[in-house]
């Protein structure tokens, strides 16, 4: 009966309350679909940083991993691979070769990481293969002599880049309600070449204004790129024997991972035409790569690959990219932060209000106490009211978030027109699906829970202090 | 069968730092089934009185015997079991619980004293029809006249099976229809079912029906009338 009175007592005057719980539906609301935006962007993060990067595990010579030396070297790699791939738990291993170089057209010269793959088996490990640009080429599908892959960043930092409307393009971009008013615009500079980005977005900002340009810039750049595949790029290193050795590549494919560093990186070869170059003997591989069927057997894996040679150097991806593991955990804390933080400013609210609503019940708390509430179930009472008050506000604002992560975890959040460039800087996808688990609302319900209990203490107490003769003699 | 015994009541206290003499020495004892007015003008010590009969209120000197048992000297949370157990109040203001039903306020004193439901259930209408509101159960106090809400409060104090019942002023905020109906509901109850009612009271209208009338001033008694 105690329930309910305190649950009818909550609707007493409904407009303060009410004003109360939609501060606190507002309050975990935002607070909690913010924390599942960036766990999302975290979650989508470490899944590509895992599928195109680090894989779950990695192999490699002790010594390779001080200074990336091509001479520290996996030997016999064939038999080594054959005996990973047997592990039940291990769905791909690739082997790679992998040589810090340079990278040069005639028009630019990057730095670069130049991988040395066996083509089919990284296919299985990797998502690059997936990750082509279109217009892009394909992953070593025409080989022809000595094909590469290579990053769309690094392809436009060596200048194997132009923009160029086709009327396909502009087909694509109609597709887009916000594009449908320039189209006529667009199509005064379809067919026009424009060797560079800076040309491009002179172009743009020709047509529609430096501001409308930049707010549209983004999606019709990402149709104009076009690619000149077949170009040659000069890779240059150290080889084995400490000259420098040099040989002329051809683009065969454009990928793109959304993390603009990794792309501006790394580049694809075969290993069957670098090792040569390098002065590898066939086998020799400076690292292996393998991919799980889940990444919950990460560690009892990578003991298994240990066993098999334990001379060499077994990681898991979170020592690998010590950084995005930390993300994971970093969120958690950003979370309970968050929460604390609402929480308080919204506990304060409910302290205000129950006082304000034992004030003015003074006289009938004191009848209440007079005919013989005692001062537990008066305490009660009052402390259960200010739970009921949070706890509907919390379940309303969970249910609103949960139902917005649900949707926008499907069809997902598209922030390309704002910052995508600065997010796939970091190696974070400018398209993000927000996701929270489960754990996490329960967390929640029980620091509105806390919170509730906490602020009903002051209030309680003060309903505590009535002398129910005195309260009783209050005119209201 | 004596139920109240007060012996050399003394009540002072400090209003704005004045000592104020509420009571000044009273002894009265009060039998079952009595319908007793205590009477007297504003500031004689009545509401005063009343609430130390309904432990309200500690004494500063002297004793009050409840069924036999020296009230002053419980604990404040033996008390209010003590006052859950023993005595019924009806304020002057009905002092009902706005969000419950006539039904629910009656109930729920039952239910503070760990009733089972059926027999909350069984005494809540027997109550409501004895005060003549057993239609109107399930109406909120809003819903009722001043004179029916004072009657669910009589089945209130009623409820707990009380040993005896302080009514404050009842009828100060009814009219003169509602107040007969209300004292001839209750002087019903005295007579057919031996409860005790103390009023504290400078309404004429209650004296005429009460069967005894303590009359103070300047916290003594003046005079102490049986009729």
């Amino acid at each position: 009966m105690i329930w309910s009175i305190a649950w009818k007592n909550v609707w007493r005057n409904k407009i303060r309350s009410m004003v109360v719980i939609v501060a606190f539906t507002v309050g975990i609301f935002g607070g909690v679909y913010m924390v599942a935006f960036f766990y999302g962007m975290t979650d989508s993060r470490i899944k590509m940083a895992i599928g195109n990067e680090s894989s779950h595990i990695q192999v490699h010579n002790p010594r390779y991993l001080d200074n990336n030396e091509l001479k520290y070297t996996i030997d016999d790699s064939y038999e080594y691979v054959s005996q990973i791939e047997q592990i039940p738990q291990v769905k791909a291993v690739s082997p790679r070769i992998k040589i810090l170089g340079m990278a040069s057209t005639s028009g630019n010269a990057s730095g670069v990481m130049i991988n040395g793959i066996d083509v089919e088996r990284e296919r299985q490990v990797t998502g690059i293969a997936e990750s082509l640009v279109r217009n892009g080429g394909s992953f070593f599908g025409d080989d022809g002599r000595k094909p590469m892959v290579i990053g769309e960043k690094l392809a436009k930092t060596l200048k194997l880049t132009y923009y160029e409307l086709l009327p396909e393009d502009l087909e694509r971009l109609g597709e887009r309600r916000k594009y449908r008013g320039v189209l006529p615009l667009l199509d005064s500079i379809k067919g026009e070449t424009y060797r560079t980005e800076a040309e491009f977005d002179h172009a743009l900002a020709g047509l529609f204004g430096e501001r409308e340009a930049k707010r549209l810039s983004f999606r019709i750049k990402e149709e104009a790129i076009k690619y000149h595949l077949k170009w040659k790029i000069v890779l240059s290193f150290q080889s084995l024997d400490g000259n420098i050795a040099y040989d002329a590549f051809r683009v065969v494919g454009i990928y793109k991972t959304g993390n603009s560093s990794f792309d501006g990186m790394n580049l694809y070869v075969r290993n069957e035409d670098i090792a040569p170059v390098a002065g590898l003997h066939p086998g020799q591989v400076n690292q292996v790569a393998i991919l799980l069927n889940s990444v919950k057997d990460d560690k009892l894996v990578a003991e298994k690959v240990k066993q098999i040679r334990p001379d060499l150097d077994v990681q898991t991806w979170d020592k690998i990219m010590p950084e995005a593991a930390m993300y994971t955990e970093a969120m958690n804390y950003y979370l309970l932060i968050f929460l604390v933080i609402i929480l308080l400013a919204l506990g304060f609210g409910i302290v205000n209000t129950m006082l304000m609503a034992v004030l003015e019940r003074v006289k009938e708390l004191g009848m209440l106490m007079a005919i013989g509430m005692n001062k537990k179930r008066v305490f009660w009472m009052i402390m259960l009211e200010t739970v009921f008050l949070g706890l509907t506000g919390a379940m309303a604002g969970t249910f609103l978030c949960y139902l917005l992560v649900w949707i926008t975890g499907k069809t997902g959040v598209d922030l390309s027109a704002f910052y995508g460039k600065g997010l796939e800087a970091f190696g974070f996808s400018a398209v993000v699906y927000p996701s929270i688990s489960l754990g996490s609302f329960f967390q929640i319900l029980f620091l509105v829970i806390l919170t509730g209990i906490l602020a009903s203490i002051y209030p309680a107490r003060k309903a505590l202090q009535l002398n129910p003769a005195e309260a009783l003699r209050v005119d209201m | 069968m004596k139920v109240i015994e007060i012996k050399n009541l003394h009540k002072t206290y400090n209003d704005s730092e004045q000592l104020v003499h509420a009571i000044r020495g009273i002894d009265l004892s009060f039998e079952a089934g009595e319908f007793t007015a205590i009477a007297g003008p504003s500031g004689c010590g009545k509401t005063t009185l009343l609430n130390m009969l309904g432990g309200l209120d500690n004494p500063s000197e002297g004793e009050i015997r409840i069924g036999g048992e020296d009230v002053s000297k419980l604990k404040s949370s033996e008390r209010i079991n003590f006052r859950l157990n023993n005595i019924g109040f009806v304020f002057q203001a009905y002092n009902l619980i706005p969000v419950l039903t006539a039904r629910e306020n009656v109930e729920f004193i039952m239910h503070l004293q760990g009733r089972p439901k059926s027999e909350r259930e069984r005494r809540t209408r027997e109550l409501m029809d004895a005060v003549g509101l057993g239609d109107r159960l399930d109406s909120r106090p809003s819903r009722l006249s001043g004179g029916q809400q004072q009657r669910v409060a009589v089945a209130r104090a009623l409820a707990s099976k009380p040993k005896f019942v302080l009514a404050d002023e009842p009828t100060a905020n009814l009219d003169s229809k509602a107040t007969e109906n209300l004292l001839d509901i209750m002087e019903k109850l005295n007579r057919d079912e031996n409860i005790t009612f103390i009023f504290a009271t400078h309404d004429a209208r209650v004296m005429k029906k009460a069967r005894r009338v303590i009359s103070l001033e300047d916290g003594r008694v003046l005079r102490d009338e049986v009729k």
